[in-house]
């Protein structure tokens, strides 16, 4: 039986999951802010969280706006779905494919398996 | 086709047999050749030797371009004189082409994806070409993208591009030594030296122009010049590290 925290971990690296768990339990963030939350658990160089980061947001995993502050121009990056609607749509993009290669087959067997 | 390449080779005897053509395009080509020589002595500033690859160049596309101009309809035949002309100047127009692509127009599209950075990083770099004397300091401009990157660019106004994820990452000292390596690509005259360089590449052998030892000496002026005004290579080093990570 695969664990719910496998799901996320499928389609990410370890520290693309990282950086999204850090930003679902802090909300909006720097690079600077999710770098000191991480590395400890994963060492890394913080210039690795910003070109991560800059994936995840081509990847429209998590968004940005762009702050001027004291410390500069710097990206506010936040999450574009809740842990539970990104772990949904994981999920709906596995059961698509398994329908979309064994059709009916596939089916019969969701009807099976979790018929009430 | 075979008749058309008959003409052309008569038109060519015809032509060299004329001695003070013969003698313009023997002396272009060996001109040409003494100045890619010239050209690999890193010693000569990198304006310098890029003007003798543009040179180069020049002198390289003279012969088949004068050649072109003195065929006339009753050496080649008349419809084939429009088609050989056209092929004998379409390189060169080509190759200009692309060099002012690379020249003017690459620079361009970089400023119109980018947004013009007007505190105290322009105040920075303001203030360090003037003290160099330069009579107008590069724009800089600020590239929305969370990867740590900045290049500049000549062309008719110079400008430097610094990404935001590379204000992310690194200190302001690092962030000067990146923006002094740069000024010093700009005041060196990198730029001219990239598309002719490029060219030159597809052109040649490695050995002939040794390309990668091109890039590695204006990286290396690059360097200098930005370690000389910090008075330590400390910040660019660090920099670069964080930057390649
Ligand atoms: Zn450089």
């Amino acid at each position: 039986m695969v664990k719910q925290s496998d799901v996320v971990n499928e389609t990410l690296s370890p520290l693309e999951s990282a950086i999204l768990e850090a930003l679902w339990q802090s909300g909006e963030s720097k690079v600077r802010d999710i770098f000191q939350k991480i590395k400890t658990k994963n060492p890394c160089a913080q210039s690795s969280v910003a070109v991560t980061l800059d994936r995840l947001y081509e990847r429209k995993l998590v968004r940005r706006t762009i702050t001027t502050g004291r410390g500069g121009l710097a990206y506010i990056y936040s999450t574009c779905l809740s842990k539970d609607e990104f772990r949904k749509s994981l999920a709906q993009q596995a059961v698509d494919r398994i329908v979309e290669r064994f059709g009916e087959s596939a089916v019969s067997y969701f009807n099976e398996k979790y018929r009430k | 086709m075979w008749g058309m390449l008959a003409h052309l080779g008569s038109a060519l005897d015809l032509f060299l047999a004329d001695s003070t053509k013969t003698t313009l395009v023997v002396a272009a080509i060996v001109s040409a050749v003494t100045l890619i020589w010239l050209s690999r002595n890193l010693d000569f500033s990198a304006k310098i030797r890029s003007a003798f690859m543009y040179a180069h160049v020049a002198l390289l596309l003279f012969p088949p371009v004068f050649f072109a101009t003195t065929l006339s309809c009753k050496q080649v035949g008349l419809c084939e004189v429009g088609l050989t002309q056209t092929l004998l100047f379409v390189i060169p127009i080509t190759l200009i082409l692309g060099l002012a692509f690379g020249l003017l127009i690459v620079p361009l599209l970089h400023r119109l994806r980018s947004q013009p950075e007007s505190g105290k990083w322009q105040r920075f770099v303001n203030g360090q070409s003037d003290r160099l004397g330069l009579h107008k300091a590069p724009d800089v401009f600020i590239v929305d993208s969370g990867r740590p990157e900045a290049f500049s660019t000549g062309g008719l106004k110079p400008a430097m591009f610094i990404s935001i994820g590379m204000l992310e990452v690194l200190t302001r000292r690092q962030i000067e030594a990146v923006l002094l390596h740069e000024l010093g690509h700009i005041q060196e005259g990198s730029h001219a030296l990239k598309p002719i360089t490029w060219l030159l590449r597809a052109l040649y052998p490695e050995p002939v122009l040794a390309p990668a030892a091109i890039v590695a000496e204006e990286e290396r002026k690059a360097d200098a010049f930005a370690a000389s005004v910090q008075k330590t290579d400390v910040h660019l080093n660090r920099a670069k590290r964080k930057m390649a990570e």
